[in-house]
């Protein structure tokens, strides 16, 4: 059975005359433990669909299943990672990070255990008790993955985690993301623009139209793991990222000369 | 790669330390400008007061507080004070608890808002202490009418800085927080009441001075005892000294009560610089 699985979605937004569609006529499958990125244009409904995953977002035909389970709201099974890391700014490091076991009413000792070995394996030790505004950008996107991961969900949702960050601390969180990966196991759903970071992290790419986002290719990322970060200057990962950017390069054109194509 | 080594990498501990001692460096810095600039007013004062020599307009700031100084001792200051303490106490304490639970109960209830804002927006915007003749009707020349003038005067700003800061909790984190699965009461308890706390802190503040000015406007009324009967009683005896002994206490209370709630907010609110 596929971890996730999307059956004749169709997405909708209520605009002033009637609903505005968004994405139409998806169907895909994601194994679990499968890295999955989903890239398009801006404003090609990306987002949009990582929050019909995570239950936020009613489809107007067609259903998402998670093991299965046909999904009906925000539930156990998925947690996303914030774009904006949206981390409480009045609750420390451990607080933020073990979220999802306070609201679950886990009991403290429990709570402590499961935050501090997160802390330990996103790389935040010594920082337990500081407030998300001491952190860097880097640091506080740690915290947002870690406080995901706390709630053990069966597929990761993540959407554009990375992409405030300068370049240098986004290819660390990118190695970093691969060994958290490798270590806890999940299902990933990886929202991006950056063409080259859905390649180097992901198994599959998924490769949507311009509005209303239609599934235009499913492409299969041969390179064998564990990735170096130098894969990024071969031959072959270039060819790979030129072939998807030509795929999408009119959309991207469009949507960035017209401008409200781009508006949400 | 080893996860102490990663977060060398991405960026390594922030200066917090280094930080913190700028800022109480400026702090102090800051401290010592206002000590400085009081310091200041009050020397002009006690030198134009000496050198006017008028002591129905100007007296001298010493000998203000050397006309205080002798009233506590003698025991004549305290049953004033305790009266004025006591209206404005009751009334503050009321109107601020009060406050935040309709300010709450407005934000949470889309049909409370409908009903009750246009009653807030046109009380908050009348000036209250016209009203006190009518508390007089309502309430009798006693306590009560004066409690109940402080009460309006402050349930406003807390109120609406409630209200205000409930509504404008972010909209990015109610969406995390909706995806993990809260429920009302804990939006309400992990987002919506923490934006909301430095508003509330920040109306209760406002209510302070508001709930000074109606002690004072409410014993101008009726009444023998409190600072606001002192002051009156001052104007009217031509007794300049007393008039600003009894100002001076009302906002020495000011400052004091100011400075109490920035303590809370402090304390409350760790995660603001």
């Amino acid at each position: 059975m596929a971890a996730l699985e999307m059956r004749d979605l169709h997405l909708a937004f209520a605009g002033r005359e009637g609903p505005l569609h968004v994405v139409r006529e998806l169907s895909l499958e994601v194994a679990a433990r499968e890295f999955v990125s989903v890239v398009g244009a801006s404003g090609s409904g990306k987002t949009t669909v990582l929050r019909a995953v995570d239950g936020l977002l009613r489809p107007l035909r067609g259903e998402i299943l998670v093991n299965g389970e046909p999904v009906r709201g925000p539930g156990p099974s998925r947690a996303v990672v914030f774009q904006r890391d949206c981390l409480l700014p009045w609750r420390t490091v451990l607080d933020n990070i073990t979220l999802s076991l306070r609201l679950r009413a886990v009991p403290v000792a429990e709570r402590m255990a499961a935050g501090l070995a997160l802390i330990r394996l996103v790389g935040l030790r010594g920082f337990e008790r500081h407030f998300p505004h001491q952190l860097s950008g880097g640091m506080r996107q740690r915290v947002n993955l870690a406080r995901a991961l706390a709630a053990d969900p069966d597929v990761l949702l993540m959407d554009e985690p990375f992409a405030a960050l300068d370049a240098q601390t986004r290819e660390v969180m990118q190695l970093e993301l691969l060994r958290v990966w490798r270590d806890r196991q999940k299902t990933v759903l990886f929202v991006t623009h950056q063409i080259d970071e859905a390649v180097y992290l992901s198994d599959r790419i998924l490769v949507l139209t311009s509005r209303p986002a239609r599934l235009r290719e499913d492409i299969r990322v041969p390179f064998p793991r564990p990735r170096s970060l130098s894969v990024k200057r071969s031959p072959e990962f270039m060819a790979l990222v030129d072939y998807i950017w030509g795929l999408i390069e009119d959309d991207v054109i469009a949507a960035a000369g017209i401008g409200d194509a781009a508006a949400p | 790669m080893g996860a102490d080594e990663a977060g060398e990498l991405a960026g390594g501990p922030v200066p917090i330390l280094a930080d913190t001692a700028v800022r109480r460096d400026d702090a102090r810095r800051r401290r010592l400008r206002a000590c400085a600039s009081i310091v200041a007013g009050l020397a002009v004062w006690e030198l134009v007061a000496r050198a006017v020599h008028n002591s129905l307009f100007v007296v001298p700031f010493t000998a203000v507080v050397a006309r205080l100084a002798a009233m506590a001792a003698n025991g004549q200051l305290w049953p004033h004070v305790a009266t004025s303490a006591y209206e404005f106490g009751a009334g503050f304490l009321l109107a601020t608890g009060s406050g935040i639970l309709i300010g709450v109960a407005m934000a949470a209830s889309r049909r409370v808002e409908e009903y009750l804002d246009v009653w807030v927006w046109f009380l908050y915007a009348t000036p209250l202490v016209a009203l006190m003749p009518f508390f007089i009707i309502l309430f009798g020349v006693g306590l009560s009418a004066k409690v109940a003038i402080v009460y309006v005067m402050v349930v406003f700003p807390v109120l609406i800085n409630t209200f205000t800061g409930i509504r404008s909790a972010d909209a990015d984190l109610l969406e995390m927080i909706r995806s993990f699965g809260a429920s009302r009461a804990q939006i309400f308890r992990e987002v919506l009441l923490p934006s909301a706390l430095p508003f509330m802190l920040a109306g209760v503040r406002l209510g302070v001075g508001r709930g000074l000015i109606a002690v004072v406007v409410g014993e101008l009324f009726f009444g023998q005892r409190g600072l606001g009967y002192l002051i009156n009683l001052a104007g009217q005896s031509f007794d300049t000294t007393l008039l600003f002994a009894g100002v001076l206490v009302f906002a020495v209370a000011g400052v004091t009560l100011n400075a109490l709630i920035r303590a809370l907010e402090r304390s409350l609110t760790p995660w603001r610089r």
